[in-house]
C-alpha cells in the first residue's frame, strides 16, 4: 500500500463541501481511504491512531487542509489526486497551486 | 454600494468610531471573515438569510460569486463605509443594531424539561449523524476513531463537570479543541454549546462560567483562526442569534416555537448544528 499526502496551506473549505469532498474521495474506486480534514493537533492523533502520519502531516498547521490518499500504488494514489483535483476544481480551488505530493510506501499486511 | 441590513453592535461601533484596517482571512460562497490588523480578531460579512451573529455584518448581498474578493484584499473604514479595497463598499447608514443578550435560566424549570425531552427525540430522529452522540462504526477507519475519541471525551468532559473537578474538566475539554474533520472541529462545536449554557444567568455553573475562558487558553494553538473565534466568543457568552433563540425557546417556549429554532441550529454547517445542540444538552442536564 502507498500513501500520499498533500498539505494545502491556510485552506478555509465550509463543513458541507468538506464532508462531501471526503465523502466523495472515499468513494473513488481505487481509493482503499481517503482523509481530507484540518490539521489540527487532535485530528493528527487520529491520524496517527489509523496508521497513516507521515512527517508532512506531523509539520501540518491548523489552518492547512490535510489530504491524505491510501492505495495500492503510486500510480494509483497520483490517479486518485487529479480525482480529488476534479473535485476541488468544480469548487473553484485549484489543487495545482502549491502543490507537494509527498509519497510513502507502507508495508503489505 | 451595498447596504448592511444588520450587524453586530461592537462591529458597528469599530467602523463608526475608530479606523477599521484589515485584510480578507477567508471566503466562502456566502460569507467572508476579515481580520482586523488591530486586535487581529476575525469579523464576518454575511448574505442575507443568515443569522446576527458575534463581530458580524448582514448585507443585502445573495453570495459573494460575482464580487471577485479574494484572500488578503485589503479591508478599511470611512465615515460609516467599510470597503474592501475598490471591489465592495458596504454603507452602515440605516443599519439594525443586534446585541447578543442570553436568556436568564427560569426560576421553574418544567417547561424546560418537556422541551429539553422533545429535543433530545428530535435530534436523534433529525439530526445530522454527529459523530458524538454515539461512537459508531462505518467502516471507515479514520471516522470510526474519530467518532469513538469523540464519544469517549466528551463523556469524560461531562463527568468531571458533574462532579465539579473542574480542573480536569479543562484537560478533557482542551483534548476535544481541534477533534473533527470539518471546518469547527465537531469537539469545538460541542463546547460552543456547553459554553452558551454556562453564561446562562441563574444556571448553577455559571458561576463556574471562568471555565470557558481557562479553557479558551489553550484553544488558539489547538484549532484554527476561525473556529478559536467562535469558541472564544461563546466563552463570553457571545453566539449567534439562532443559538440565543433556541435557548429562549427551551426555557420558555412552545414546542412548535422549540421545533422551529432548533432546525435553524441543525442546519448550521454539516454537523456543527448537531454538535452544538449535544453541548447545549449536555449543559442543561448538569442543572437537573
Amino acid at each position: 500500500m502507498t500513501v500520499q499526502v498533500l498539505v494545502k496551506p491556510n485552506t478555509y473549505i465550509d463543513s458541507v463541501s468538506l464532508m462531501s469532498l471526503s465523502t466523495k474521495a472515499n468513494q473513488i474506486e481505487i481509493v482503499e481511504q481517503a482523509i481530507i480534514a484540518m490539521g489540527t493537533e487532535m485530528n493528527k492523533e487520529v491520524i496517527r491512531n489509523v496508521g497513516l502520519m507521515t512527517p508532512e502531516v506531523e509539520s501540518a498547521k491548523t489552518s492547512d487542509l490535510v489530504i491524505i490518499v491510501k492505495a495500492a500504488s503510486e500510480e494509483l494514489c497520483e490517479r486518485a489526486f487529479e480525482s480529488i483535483n476534479e473535485l476541488l476544481t468544480k469548487r473553484k480551488i485549484p489543487l495545482k497551486e502549491r502543490v507537494k505530493l509527498n509519497t510513502q510506501q507502507l508495508p503489505q499486511l | 454600494m451595498r447596504f448592511a441590513k444588520s450587524g453586530d453592535d461592537d462591529f458597528i461601533q469599530q467602523i463608526n468610531h475608530h479606523k477599521f484596517h484589515g485584510f480578507v482571512h477567508s471566503t466562502f460562497n456566502r460569507t467572508l471573515n476579515i481580520q482586523c490588523l488591530d486586535s487581529g480578531d476575525l469579523y464576518t460579512i454575511a448574505c442575507k438569510g443568515i443569522d446576527n451573529a458575534p463581530n458580524t455584518l448582514i448585507i443585502d448581498l445573495e453570495d459573494f460569486e460575482e464580487a471577485d474578493i479574494r484572500v488578503n484584499d485589503l479591508v478599511s473604514s470611512d465615515h460609516s463605509v467599510l470597503s474592501i479595497t475598490n471591489k465592495m463598499s458596504i454603507t452602515i447608514e440605516g443599519i439594525k443594531n443586534w446585541t447578543c443578550i442570553l436568556p436568564e435560566y427560569p426560576s421553574v424549570a418544567d417547561v424546560l424539561e418537556m422541551n429539553l425531552s422533545t429535543m433530545k427525540q428530535y435530534i436523534k430522529l433529525h439530526g445530522n449523524n454527529s459523530r458524538i452522540e454515539r461512537a459508531f462504526k462505518s467502516g471507515n477507519p479514520f471516522d470510526d476513531e474519530m467518532s469513538r475519541m469523540l464519544h469517549e471525551r466528551t463523556q469524560l468532559l461531562v463527568s468531571e463537570l458533574q462532579n465539579k473537578r473542574m480542573a480536569t474538566a479543562i484537560i478533557h475539554a482542551a483534548s476535544l479543541i481541534g477533534l473533527g474533520p470539518g471546518l469547527t472541529p465537531a469537539g469545538d462545536d460541542f463546547l460552543v454549546g456547553l459554553f452558551t449554557v454556562f453564561n446562562i444567568e441563574n444556571h448553577q455553573y455559571f458561576s463556574h462560567h471562568s471555565f470557558c475562558e481557562e479553557v479558551v487558553l489553550h484553544a488558539k494553538a489547538l484549532t484554527n483562526d476561525i473556529s478559536y473565534m467562535a469558541l472564544a466568543k461563546a466563552a463570553a457568552g457571545q453566539v449567534r442569534e439562532s443559538i440565543i433563540d433556541l435557548m429562549e425557546a427551551l426555557f420558555r417556549g412552545s414546542e412548535e416555537v422549540l421545533i422551529s429554532s432548533l432546525r435553524r441550529v441543525l442546519a448550521i454547517g454539516s454537523t456543527s448544528g448537531t454538535d452544538i445542540a449535544l453541548g447545549i444538552i449536555a449543559g442543561l442536564e448538569m442543572n437537573m
